[in-house]
């Protein structure tokens, strides 16, 4: 399998590649299946030289439902199958077919679908925005603009908590440095920002 | 009914791919490899999960641009204390300042082009996740055994 160039919305060949399997990992280059060994391999383009180890790709099989037997729990959502685990937030019986394990959580389907659109499962979650990165820039403009500290100090620091909070919530460390060093920095602005206000009134005053 | 809080998950950074245009994050989850791609403020997640990954590659690259960049600086740095030598008619000046700016280049340079980086690459089902050592080699070896280990766990090679 090579890489595939993907046609544009006129029909000619776009930039972007789409990734379609293994290639040499420096030139992209479509090994031949029987080239690929275990160990030291070369490229047969580039002339690269590679440690490979293959895997053979599985998809879990998932475990086959029990039938419901007189003295077991029947599943919720298939009464002729056996329960075989409770999800995690509603408490409903499931059956292996109904059950999705992910982040630690045993859910059936209707809570996956309802966590997942809340963006409460990190690992169902896309797109993330990045607020540490954002509270660091902006604590840059703030000190650049720090005569009106007490307007983007708060502003800062609303950003940097954001970001750690939704870090520390999740587990993640984006930014968590950058986040850090925004919310220090907020503060100090706000405080100069303080200090020029009093100035200001002092000298109106 | 109470919503159960979400447990915390762990997440172990194994390495990045910092480009020109893109900056990756590589880390280890409980099953799978997780790809944080920076755009601006925004981070874009794909995953290569362990039952997905059809080889694990780990090769040496000396990569251009960063060598003619620092090349390029090494030498500015060269002519900027020859000029201060010559202007001032001391050699001293002109040392110092190559101490402070042409060698700290210099021996990146050296160092970039005598020890190539280490890459690895996760080639999964779907998705690739890619990671670049320019400086830690032996920790680019663990990363690498370190997800052969997981992508093996429970399954034999082909």
């Amino acid at each position: 399998m090579a890489a595939a160039v993907v046609p544009d919305a006129h029909g000619s060949p776009a930039k972007r590649r789409i990734y379609t399997g293994f290639t040499c990992p420096a030139c992209v280059y479509d090994i031949p299946a029987e080239r690929r060994v275990d160990g030291d391999n070369r490229c047969l383009r580039c002339g690269t030289l590679f440690q490979l180890r293959r895997f053979s790709p599985l998809r879990e099989a998932g475990a086959l439902p029990m039938p419901a037997a007189g003295d077991s729990t029947p599943c919720a959502f298939h009464a002729a199958n056996s329960a075989a685990a409770s999800c995690t937030r509603c408490g409903s019986f499931i059956c292996s077919l109904c059950v999705i394990t992910t982040d630690r959580q045993e859910l059936c389907p209707g809570c996956f679908d309802r966590l997942a659109k809340e963006g409460a499962l990190p690992s169902a979650r896309q797109i993330v925005r990045n607020w540490n990165g954002m509270a660091f820039h902006f604590s840059f403009l703030a000190l650049c603009l720090s005569p009106l500290g007490l307007l983007l100090g708060p502003a800062t620091i609303w950003l940097a908590i954001k970001g750690l909070g939704h870090n520390r919530r999740s587990g993640e460390r984006i930014s968590q440095v950058a986040g850090w060093f925004a919310l220090v920095l907020g503060v100090i602005v706000t405080v100069i920002g303080g200090i020029f206000l009093l100035m200001m009134l002092k000298v109106l005053g | 009914m109470t919503p159960i809080r979400t447990p915390v998950r762990t997440r172990v950074r194994l390495g990045s791919a910092i480009q020109m245009s893109e900056r990756e994050h590589i880390y280890l989850v409980d099953d799978a490899v997780e790809v944080d791609q920076v755009d601006g403020y925004e981070v874009t997640r794909r995953r290569v999960f362990f039952t997905d990954i059809e080889a694990v590659t780990l090769h040496r690259e000396r990569r251009v641009v960063p060598l003619v960049a620092l090349g390029l600086a090494t030498t500015v740095g060269l002519l900027i204390s020859i000029a201060i030598s010559l202007d001032h008619r001391d050699v001293t000046s002109g040392l110092i300042v190559m101490a402070f700016i042409a060698l700290p280049f210099a021996l990146l340079f050296l160092r970039m082009l005598l020890v190539p980086a280490c890459v690895i690459a996760v080639f999964g089902t779907r998705t690739k996740a890619t990671m670049r050592f320019s400086f830690r080699i032996r920790k680019a070896e663990r990363v690498f055994q370190q997800i052969c280990e997981r992508a093996a766990d429970g399954r034999t090679a082909p």
